[in-house]
């Protein structure tokens, strides 16, 4: 149709549901009716499972954006279930002020047949919002999981009745689709200025608080010359036991450290920063970023702190 | 059975009366019409249902018609969307326009080509086409591409016949015999049995 046909990319980035590397090309050839809605050419960036995803990955992805970033108006990855967010919130780090709309979109169900790949959030309904979606221009990286269409780095699972699906916040909704579309302008950042390819550091380790904590590796790896900064991931606590509030302090001083709250936490935790308006897989990525950009702790701190992609409008 | 029709806001004003001529005709055939094209039948309530449960729109009807004479964004997406879930779409363009190129292909298409139907349509036969597109439909059959070739000699007479019959109904002539024929199979019990 004359309707400005857009030219998207459709990145293939990890098996997606039954869908593997080799039946990629024939999956989206099988769907004639994607000539009708933009001018598609597919890649393969990413040929594993997605539960194998690494940093590097992430850096690729990004890497392959950019160099293909003039030849299409806008890039669709279907990515496999796992990890999704963790590749999506990273490349909002990775790759700043795009001016494309980069939409990725996955499938739950492992073992979707032919008949149930419309299903709700099977994976053709899904990847043809998301091509539709990609044409419309919102340039943050966006996740289009059945009607819902969300900013990456704000982004959850969430268990409902009929099963699993992928929400935000108010202000991380950038528009619901089906028939029609609803989109809300206001909640995009529309980023401006100059596209910019960053890269992450890799040697963070992340560590997940409960009661059967290591506190021994933990302050290891503090020490640890080639650790380059700790993520701790203390979900719903809302304070921690002194002794480790202790070796937080410790390590901070040398180490930058982030600790990482479902809600606002009640202690102080010397030159660690402490972050409760992120999702985990946002947190984590951003620090890998931040830790590679920033000259030293407080450098760190302030970037960490200040909104870089919409990311803190959870 | 259940509709959703789609209409190119943009063409609204000019076509206001053919769009709720269409709308009406659905409804007194007895179907129920979702669409936006008409406050009246506002789908939002419809589609918050929908999303209660998970479920997309598509997933709750039965066929798709689109007024698609100035294509749309929301055209385009309502049509893949259909195709890939398997819903009939009958797709109307108003006589005197072209039809797209990437929609005839599609039309074409051994596998696309089921499930979608354009036809041009003028005022006076919206309606046939309408009840040809519902009773297919509602017989579950997905549409097959006719593609068998044969030579067929006519007389002037028939042909002067067929000339004014296709004239009057808005039908190619060969869509008339088509139709013609298949109205003698749906009408041929002996033919019936044997199947």
């Amino acid at each position: 149709m004359k309707l400005g046909r857009k030219k998207i990319a459709i990145l293939y980035f990890g098996a997606i549901g039954t869908i593997q590397k080799s039946d990629f090309s024939s999956w989206i050839k099988s769907m004639p009716e994607l000539k009708i809605l933009a001018e598609v050419e597919e890649f393969i960036v990413f040929n594993k499972d997605t539960s194998e995803v690494s940093p590097e990955d992430w850096e690729k992805l990004s890497v392959f954006i950019n160099d293909n970033f003039t030849r299409f108006d806008c890039f669709v990855v279907l990515h496999g279930f796992d990890n999704i967010l963790f590749t999506a919130s990273a490349l909002s780090f990775l790759f700043q002020n795009t001016s494309r709309p980069i939409i990725f979109t996955t499938t739950k169900d492992k073992h979707f047949t032919e008949k149930q790949v419309t299903a709700p959030h099977g994976l053709k309904a899904n990847f043809i919002n998301a091509l539709q979606i990609a044409s419309l221009g919102f340039n943050d990286v966006g996740l289009v999981y059945g009607y819902r269409y969300t900013r990456a780095n704000v982004s959850f699972l969430k268990q409902e009745e009929y099963g699993v699906v992928f929400d935000a916040g108010l202000k991380g909704v950038l528009g619901k689709v089906d028939f029609s579309f609803r989109l809300y302008p206001k909640n995009s950042i529309q980023q401006k200025g100059q596209r910019k390819l960053y890269r992450l550091d890799k040697n963070i380790l992340v560590f997940y608080y409960n009661l059967f904590f290591n506190l021994k590796t933990f302050i290891e790896s503090g020490k640890k010359s080639s650790a380059k900064g700790l993520v701790l991931e203390i979900g719903s606590f809302r304070t921690l036991p002194q002794k480790i509030l202790s070796a937080i302090k410790m390590i901070s001083k040398k180490t930058p450290v982030l600790i990482r709250a479902e809600e606002k936490i009640l202690f102080r935790a010397g030159d660690a920063v402490v972050v409760s308006n992120m999702t985990h897989e946002t947190a984590v990525t951003k620090f890998m970023w931040a830790v590679k950009q920033g000259k030293n702790i407080a450098g760190i701190k302030n970037l960490i702190l200040k909104d870089i992609s919409g990311e803190t409008n959870v | 059975m259940k509709i959703y029709f789609y209409a190119n806001p943009e063409m609204r004003g000019g076509r206001q009366k053919t769009i709720s001529r269409i709308i009406s005709f659905l409804k007194a055939s007895g179907v129920t019409v979702f669409s936006d094209s008409s406050p009246s039948m506002m789908i939002d309530q419809d589609l918050e249902n929908a999303q209660k449960t998970g479920q997309m729109m598509i997933s709750q009807i039965d066929a798709v018609i689109i007024e698609g004479t100035v294509p749309s964004f929301e055209s385009g997406h309502i049509l893949a969307l259909s195709i890939a879930s398997k819903k009939p779409i009958l797709y109307f363009v108003q006589s005197k326009e072209n039809v797209d190129v990437n929609l005839a292909a599609l039309e074409k298409d051994k596998v696309a080509g089921k499930y979608l139907t354009i036809e041009k349509y003028a005022e006076k036969d919206i309606e046939t086409k309408i009840i040809h597109f519902l009773s297919t439909t509602e017989k579950g059959e997905i549409r097959q591409i006719p593609n068998i070739k044969f030579t067929l000699r006519i007389t002037q007479k028939i042909e002067r016949y067929l000339q004014w019959k296709a004239r009057k109904f808005g039908f190619t002539k060969a869509d008339f015999l088509r139709n013609a024929i298949e109205e003698m199979i749906e009408s041929d019990p002996e033919y019936k049995a044997k199947k």
